[in-house]
């Protein structure tokens, strides 16, 4: 019993040698000692940024230090600056995203529910949703402009193929017994879609939400790579050209925060919408 | 007859474009007020003729008709409990159980009164405004059961309601239907592989050879009524009733074993 994977019978076993196991399979951990390790290793990481640039082992130009980008920060906060960058790229993110959703939603359930929708679209999703969005920068100009409409196409792009996919994907794992028993009950197709397939996929569509959204923080430089003179993307592309290391670094940082509270914001709205849901993510 | 079916067939053509028959010239009916029990070894066909009973499918040949009227798509008028979890997730419990007076133009507090009086059928006062992760399988096929008797269905189908549960509470359950069809007496038709839990519950049971499925043998249970789950099994008719029950479903399923026959996945 000494590979035992019970405490149980360790306890019995050997009572007092028990010692707290970190690395066993699928085992849950002391929480504590989960978050620590998360913010053990990004400390790890920061100390060594701190280390690298503070001993001179690399040059400013191809690593600043934390501090020189912190007063990249500051500087940018005092112009005002940074302010208009968030806003600029949170409009277009949001508007990209939005009508990547607003139509990836109706186009992804009837793909979910009806073959012949799936049948009808799956094929033109498919192809597409390999063509990278960068390559459509040029003919986005060409056919929008260089406003904002053209930001917007390109996050598009990146968003709403493999978006429609996945809301598919969220209707189609509704149990085919709740629809049956939702027959029974005396609905109609249309009654069990709007109150059974709906509600059963909803956390599943709230979790492709979140995680599309999170695609559109990942193309936001190429949305701004051209064409455009504000926005966080767009000063990251002006800062490679004056060679303005610290500047790309906290456009970087600034980036994956902003994801970041963007997925915390929908993982918490999910707790609240969904409570009778047996797990969140 | 409430429910009568008339030489059904039913043929399911596989993947490989082999055909399966599963039920072949099957007749049966239910009166007002029975409760009517289906055995028969697994892959016989019981649960596909209940689906087509409820109009979620279809027989290639024959007839089904409930109270005269021919099934041609599913209705509240047949109820059905199915093995597997059912509830709808996302509403409580008494959510759940006024889903079913959903298609019923019940005043509101018409259908309040009725979900209260269900869910007290059921034995789960109390309960109304729990989800459904945090009961039980036995309380969650209780609310299933509430659910689909509360819109006062014709036939009551139920497609081995207490397969998925544990030896004791499945037999809590069966003595809770008991009790409860006692009371309220819906026309039942019973899906089971279960001998006993069909004598202790029915009025007649319909026994099934191995596919393709047809009518073995037709028993009826003249238990006397009402009956005394507990006690049921120790009347010797009863025990006579399960011998040859049990002898008759042995060599079905014997059959069934020798021909291998895998349940296939419609």
């Amino acid at each position: 019993m000494q590979n035992s994977l019970l405490d149980q019978d360790d306890l019995k076993e050997q009572p007092g040698k028990r010692r707290p196991r970190l690395l066993e399979l699928h085992r849950d951990i002391p929480p504590g000692i989960y978050w620590a390790a998360g913010m053990g290793f990004i400390a790890i990481f920061l100390l060594g940024w701190v280390i690298i640039t503070g001993l001179g082992f690399v040059k400013p130009i191809f690593l600043p230090s934390p501090g020189a980008v912190g007063t990249e920060f500051i500087r940018q906060i005092q112009e005002g600056i940074l302010v208009k960058d968030v806003t600029a790229s949170l409009y277009r993110i949001m508007t990209g995203w939005m009508i990547s959703t607003l139509l990836a939603l109706p186009i992804g359930i009837l793909m979910g529910s009806f073959r012949f929708f799936e049948g009808l679209f799956e094929p033109s999703v498919d192809l597409v949703r390999y063509m990278p969005a960068v390559a459509f920068v040029p003919l986005s100009i060409l056919w929008l402009g260089v406003g904002d409409s053209q930001k917007f196409l390109i996050l598009f792009i990146g968003t709403f193929f493999q978006e429609v996919l996945m809301i598919m994907d969220n209707v189609k794992t509704v149990p085919k017994e709740l629809i049956q028993t939702s027959y029974t009950l005396g609905l109609n197709k249309w009654e069990v879609l709007k109150d059974v397939v709906l509600p059963a996929a909803l956390p599943g569509i709230w979790d492709t939400f979140r995680i599309t959204l999170g695609w559109c923080w990942t193309y936001l430089v190429v949305a701004e790579l051209v064409a455009a003179n504000v926005g966080l993307g767009y000063r990251i592309m002006r800062a490679q050209r004056f060679l303005q290391t610290e500047s790309i670094i906290l456009g970087i940082l600034i980036i994956g925060l902003l994801g970041l509270i963007s997925d915390m914001i929908f993982k918490f709205a999910a707790r609240r919408l969904f409570t009778w849901a047996d797990r969140q993510g | 007859m409430k429910v009568e079916a008339k030489n059904i067939g039913r043929v399911f053509k596989l993947r490989n474009k082999q055909e399966v028959t599963a039920l072949q010239d099957f007749n049966l009916s239910v009166g007002n007020n029975e409760f009517v029990s289906i055995i028969g070894p697994s892959g016989c066909g019981k649960s596909s003729f209940l689906q087509m009973v409820a109009g979620l499918d279809y027989p290639d040949r024959g007839s089904i008709r409930v109270d005269g009227n021919l099934v041609d798509s599913p209705g509240a008028d047949r109820g059905m409990v199915f093995q597997g979890y059912t509830l709808f997730p996302w509403l409580t419990v008494a959510e759940n159980v006024k889903f079913g007076l959903k298609k019923t133009q019940l005043q509101a507090a018409e259908k309040e009164k009725l979900v209260g009086n269900y869910i007290e059928l059921v034995g789960l006062t109390g309960f109304e405004n729990v989800y459904p992760r945090q009961l039980s399988g036995g309380m969650r096929q209780r609310v299933a059961i509430a659910r689909a008797l509360v819109g006062k269905p014709k036939v009551l189908l139920m497609d081995e309601p207490f397969g998925a549960l544990d030896a004791q509470t499945r037999l809590m359950m069966q003595a809770l239907l008991l009790e409860v069809w006692e009371r309220e007496r819906t026309t039942v038709l019973f899906v089971t592989h279960d001998v006993e839990e069909a004598i202790v519950l029915s009025d007649r049971v319909y026994l099934m050879t191995a596919r393709p499925g047809r009518v073995k043998a037709e028993v009826r249970i003249d238990l006397p009524r009402p009956r005394k789950f507990f006690e049921a099994e120790f009347n010797p008719k009863f025990q006579s009733l399960r011998k040859q029950l049990l002898e008759l479903i042995r060599e079905e399923v014997e059959l069934a074993f020798q021909a291998g026959l895998a349940t296939p996945n419609f």
